[in-house]
């Protein structure tokens, strides 16, 4: 019987990965024949993606480093998602962390050398948390949507990092809005030296781990969970779920915080206006790709890293839009959520006739 | 005394020229919205909208026919929406991501494609000023009517169309029967399906017409994520209003204004960003409040056949 | 003349099969009883009537013609109307728009709203309706709402109205005025199917009563003059049951769990006053009343799932506050009226939902941690312990019968060390075979000497399980007794608001 769970178990884990898989082949053969129509070489375009990508120890700590906030933004969707808050607040989440963390790396330079990074962190941890609890907090006080007060708290986030670092804590000689550099030993160091892999990697990757265990495996990933499949009958269950939503909204928003400071602190070493560019939203479809599992949104991370650096390193090879990349992004996800699309390939008008042959060829077998 | 006078024109006038693109996605969010429908993708449509109105008005050479492309493109992405979300029941926040990022990264593609640019579509002749012999000597709104493009009519055309579809027509009856319970409505035979394409469907369109407007009004050429962020302005402002399309209308205006005051105190010594988050954060506490008679689709997401 | 035949209906879902050769017909302007226990077919069958289902077998004839139905618009287009139990309205919406959606009174593409409000007043008073046509849908009552669905079908010419279970949400009054409804719509030439499992109702309103049982029609031609009860229930569930069995209390022991000025407000509406009570060791004290009375806010405070304006509540002299968290530590025990949205987590395992509420104590957990494996071997003892019919502990809740559902949850709180048990509905939506069997469940653990509280909307439930009972109405207990101090007739005008001393002179004459 354990045994036999066991099989179901891996053969659930192995359908949601082959369904991944084979969501992404569906929409690399797609955006082929888009590449195609565009008048390019697919085949040339892969070749150079997959071998450029694995050429070298320094294009693999591209993609890992490509990769390193997208794993913190889909941790921070799927960690929401587990009590049932959908948090399309991450692009403001990674900012107030990012902000945060570049101004206590700044401003606090007199702390010593361990205790700066760690505070540092602390600091970008927090003001992401923060600012997902208060969409938690209006969820819960006023019933207001968390989608919509996120997306509000994405453009109010904005403009307030937007103006800090365009006024007051401008630094003189610079045209990009900016905060001051932060200390030396602030920075979060490469891993592979002259690579932009940061320490930031191992830390998203532990905190995916953390969270797995924590969903799965502890008390209160129990509650979460429940909370968040359904709050009546968490309520009767003696569960706290007002603790749970703002302990969840918290947490989700931290990782994204996180995601935020390791910008900021490893790879700009400062805040930038509109650092973050988008990547809270690609954390949506990171997380959809990782079928809501924290512990495969490192794979599902990586890959979407690896398109980003692709972007960036085909230029010198092909002469192919590399925006190609960011479709086969969308694409993915279109067909991961929407698995029946996929699976239902094979009813397609299309194959009739080839299904027909095939059936005949049986026929004639037998 | 004329210097304020004409201070306050051009304060409306730029009001007015802001809040057009939201205005028109407002009131299409509102569609999709009242058929239950989150109108997360709205940014991706416009972004096609504004995309396919250069792309026809630079083929064709006819800005109307442009703008017929631009309508037809914005449809075109929102269907996809409706076929993720309806046929195959993704969630409605998740496909609208999908929207978005496909809406930017295609039309991103398509520029360079096409045009062999990185930014930029060439420049096609923008639409003029619309105005009629004589309009302009009405007094004080004259001028202000006057340096209005046809979209702004419309864009009024729009709303009160839809007001009366939604409020007077027993199809706009079916519609808003079918964003409150799909399940009720299934029951007397109204095909929710049909409305839901249809609804995503106007929110398409008119997010396309208000992409359309930005790159071929505001601007001369399609320029990448021209929209900046104005779709979501648009959920938000739909959300504002409570999915009716005279309160999108409304709150349309209020966002234009800030837009408005954002360009003319750029001269002045203020936080242009502080004034620009603060239609954000009057919207956040409106949502806090809730209005007796005035309320949003009660069943958004929800599908006829959910047990 | 028979207005509907069907020959030979059956339906599978999957493996199962819900209906095996149903033969049916209908008389014009009957009043049609379709009896049965819940999961018998009959609410299947009548969606295979009402085109929500498609028959994977047999045949179906209106007025003569065979017909086939894909949509339930087609089966509304030929008359035949269904109410659903759960009611299909727009709260914000008028009655009016309610009413007409879908085929509404137009001028070209526009409603026209006077056209539409003359026609639903016009029908409003033909039949005695009693609704304001303008009112929003979300301001009527129960039985209101329950109207206006009537209405809807009424507005689109019905010939065949199908009621499902009707009076499950209904108070005693307002199914009186339900079958007063029915009485002047079978006047007025409508056939009426109403599907239901109340034994008593059936035999009021119904001029036929056809019985089906596991998918299968066992007779349906029982005339409700000359049907009794127990044959009846014999039919429904295949065997000679023992209707009202009682087991009364062997020893009841000291006061144990005491209310005292309970009071409780939701939205400024006074829900619960000054409610107070004690429960002695051994027994098992009923509270009976029609629905939305007071029950489920009675319920959940004494399990601290809602927080009272004011309670005083002490368990064998401990004096107990706080929140669900705190009630469960107190060794109370809670059955949620709603296994569904309020008992259990549908998409989580057996397992998982067996902890529910214990999964934080030292035998689950440690450190934190869930002991897994222990859990895994204490729901596999549960389920072969209480019967719980699954494929494995770990399949979604979700998946099991309604009665199977219930028996996790009766299984979750009676296989913990418990001073007191609150239990609400415990038999809903279960057949009668599990019935009896949570039944004796209950009784055994009274005859532990443990305190029982039990809310059922059934009065047969009420009267055959308790010791001592106490009517609810309108928030207050209006009276304490024993179940045989009353006739079910007296409680049940009890329970619909009569006066006490109304009550007892009727005894009197009587």
């Amino acid at each position: 019987m354990g045994k036999l769970k066991d099989n179901i178990k891996l053969m659930n884990l192995l359908s949601k990965a082959g369904l991944s898989f084979l969501a992404l082949a569906v929409s690399l053969i797609l955006t082929g024949f888009f590449i195609l129509i565009c008048g390019y070489d697919p085949i040339e375009i892969y070749t150079a993606l997959f071998a450029q990508s694995f050429s070298s120890k320094s294009s693999i700590a591209l993609i890992l480093s490509e990769s390193t906030p997208m794993i913190f933004a889909g941790l921070a969707f799927v960690v929401g998602i587990k009590a049932g808050l959908v948090n399309v607040g991450v692009e403001g989440q990674m900012l107030s962390g990012a902000m945060c963390a570049a101004l206590v790396g700044a401003y606090c330079a007199w702390l010593p050398k361990p205790f700066l990074l760690i505070a540092c962190l602390t600091a970008g941890f927090v003001g992401g948390g923060l600012t997902f609890l208060l969409s938690g907090y209006l969820k819960l006080k006023f019933g207001a949507s968390e989608v919509i007060t996120s997306i509000m708290m994405n453009s109010i986030v904005a403009r307030i990092t937007e103006w800090m670092c365009n006024g007051p804590l401008k630094p003189a000689n610079v045209s990009i809005g900016q905060t001051k550099p932060i200390a030396e030993a602030a920075y979060l160091t490469a891993m592979i030296p002259k690579t932009k892999l940061t320490w930031a990697f191992p830390i998203a990757i532990a905190c995916c781990i953390i969270m797995y265990i924590v969903l799965e495996k502890t008390v209160i990933g129990y509650e979460i969970r429940v909370t968040g499949m359904n709050r009546i009958a968490s309520v009767a269950g003696g569960i706290r779920t007002k603790k749970m939503y703002y302990l969840t909204a918290f947490l989700a928003g931290s990782f994204a915080g996180l995601g935020g400071s390791a910008l900021a602190l490893g790879i700009y070493h400062r805040f930038i206006d509109g650092m973050t560019s988008g990547v809270g939203f690609v954390g949506i479809s990171v997380a959809a790709l990782a079928a809501y599992s924290p512990l495969a949104v490192p794979f599902s991370g990586f890959l979407f890293g690896m398109l980003e650096a692709a972007s960036t390193t085909l230029s010198r090879t092909t002469r192919a839009p590399l925006e190609i990349m960011d479709i086969i992004q969308g694409l993915v996800v279109v067909f991961v959520s929407a698995p029946h699309i996929v699976t239902s390939i094979k009813d397609w008008k299309v194959f009739l006739p080839l299904k027909r042959l095939f059936a005949r060829k049986e026929r004639g077998v037998a | 005394m004329n210097e304020i006078i004409a201070f306050i024109q051009l304060a409306f006038t730029s009001t007015l020229r802001m809040s057009l693109p939201i205005i028109l996605a407002a009131v299409g969010c509102a569609f999709s919205m009242r058929v239950g429908v989150v109108a997360f993708g709205c940014e991706g449509m416009m972004l096609m909208g504004a995309f396919c109105g250069v792309l026809g008005a630079i083929q064709t050479g006819s800005n109307v026919i442009g703008v017929l492309y631009a309508i037809a493109g914005g449809t075109l992405i929102s269907l996809l929406h409706a076929v993720l979300h309806v046929k195959h029941k993704v969630d409605g926040t998740l496909s609208g991501v999908c929207i978005n990022l496909l809406g930017l990264s295609l039309t991103e593609l398509l520029v360079k494609v096409i045009w062999d640019s990185n930014q930029y579509s060439p420049a096609i002749t923008p639409f003029a000023v619309f105005s009629l012999k004589g309009m302009e000597r009405i007094p004080f709104i004259g001028p202000i009517l006057a340096s209005q493009y046809v979209f702004f009519y419309i864009t009024i055309l729009v709303v009160i169309v839809s007001h009366i579809f939604m409020y007077r027509t027993k199809y706009g009856l079916r519609m808003r029967m079918v964003g409150d319970n799909p399940r009720a409505a299934y029951s007397l035979g109204i095909n929710t399906v049909a409305y839901k394409y249809f609804g995503v469907g106007m929110c398409g369109a008119l997010s396309g017409l208000a992409g359309a407007y930005l790159s071929m009004a505001m601007l001369s050429c399609f320029q990448t994520n021209i929209t900046s962020g104005r779709g979501y302005i648009a959920m938000v402002a739909c959300n504002l209003s409570r999915s009716t399309p005279l309160g999108a209308a409304l709150s349309g205006i209020f966002f234009g204004f800030f837009n408005a005051l954002q360009t003319m105190f750029q001269s002045v010594d203020f936080p242009s960003q502080i004034l620009m988050a603060m239609p954000y954060v009057f919207t956040l506490l409106a949502s806090l409040v809730h209005i007796k008679w005035l309320r949003g689709p009660a069943a958004v997401g929800m599908h006829y056949d959910d047990e | 003349m028979n207005i509907i035949e069907m020959h030979g209906i059956t339906k599978n879902f999957g493996s199962t099969q819900a209906l095996k050769q149903v033969d049916l017909e209908l008389h014009e302007g009957e009043v049609l009883s379709l009896l049965g226990e819940n999961g018998a077919g009959k609410t299947t069958l009548m969606r295979v009537l009402y085109g929500m289902y498609a028959p994977d077998k047999g045949r179906m004839l209106l007025g003569g013609n065979p017909i086939e139905f894909h949509k339930p618009i087609d089966a509304i287009r030929q008359g035949i109307c269904m109410v659903h139990q759960h009611f299909m309205l727009v709260p914000f919406f008028t009655v009016t728009e309610n009413v007409i959606a879908g085929e509404e009174p137009s001028r070209g593409m526009f409603v026209d709203r006077q056209a539409a409000r003359k026609r639903v007043k016009e029908l409003i008073d033909q039949y005695h309706f009693d609704l304001n046509p303008d009112a929003l849908v979300e301001s009527l009552s129960v039985g209101e709402r329950q109207r206006v669905e009537i209405l809807k079908a009424l507005y689109r010419n019905a010939k065949i109205l199908i009621l499902d279970e009707p009076s499950a949400v209904l108070t005693p009054s307002e199914v009186e005025n339900l079958f007063a409804s029915i009485r002047i719509l079978k006047q007025n030439g409508t056939s009426i199917v109403i599907i239901t499992h109340k034994l008593y109702e059936t035999i009021t309103i119904a001029d036929r009563i056809a019985v089906l049982r596991d998918g299968e029609m066992i007779n349906r031609n029982v005339d409700p003059k000359t049907a009794d009860v127990v044959s009846l229930s014999a039919m429904m569930v295949g065997r000679s049951i023992q209707l009202d069995e009682k087991q009364p209390a062997k020893k009841v022991g000291e006061p144990f769990f005491c209310v005292d000025n309970l009071n409780v407000v939701e939205d400024g509406v006074v829900k619960l006053k000054d409610v107070s009570f004690q429960i002695r060791q051994g027994e098992i004290y009923g509270i009976a009343g029609v629905e939305g009375n007071g029950q489920t806010q009675l319920l959940d405070a004494v399990t601290g799932t809602i927080a009272p304006k004011s309670m005083h509540l002490t368990v064998g002299g401990r004096e107990i506050s706080g929140d669900a968290h705190d009630f469960i530590r107190n060794k109370i025990g809670h059955v949620p009226a709603d296994r569904m949205t309020q008992g259990l987590v549908l998409q989580m395992s057996v397992q998982d939902n067996m902890i529910l509420g214990y999964h934080d104590f030292k035998e689950f957990s440690k450190k934190g941690f869930l002991r897994r494996k222990f859990i895994r071997d204490y729901t596999k003892a549960n389920v072969d312990r209480f019967q719980v019919k699954t494929a494995s502990v770990d399949t979604p809740v979700g998946r099991l019968s309604g009665g199977n559902q219930q028996k996790v949850v009766m299984a979750r709180v009676l296989s913990r060390d418990l001073d007191v048990l609150v239990v609400a509905h415990p038999t809903r939506g279960v057949d009668i075979g599990a019935s009896e069997y949570l039944h004796q469940q209950i009784l055994n653990f009274r005859d532990q000497g443990k305190a029982v509280l039990l809310i059922s909307a059934d009065l047969d439930e009420v009267c055959t399980l308790s010791d001592r009972l106490a009517v609810i109405y309108g928030g207050k207990l209006v009276t304490e007794c024993r179940p045989e101090d009353y006739t079910k007739v007296q409680l049940g005008l009890l329970m619909t608001g009569s006066p006490l001393e109304a009550v007892r002179k009727e005894d009197e004459h009587g």
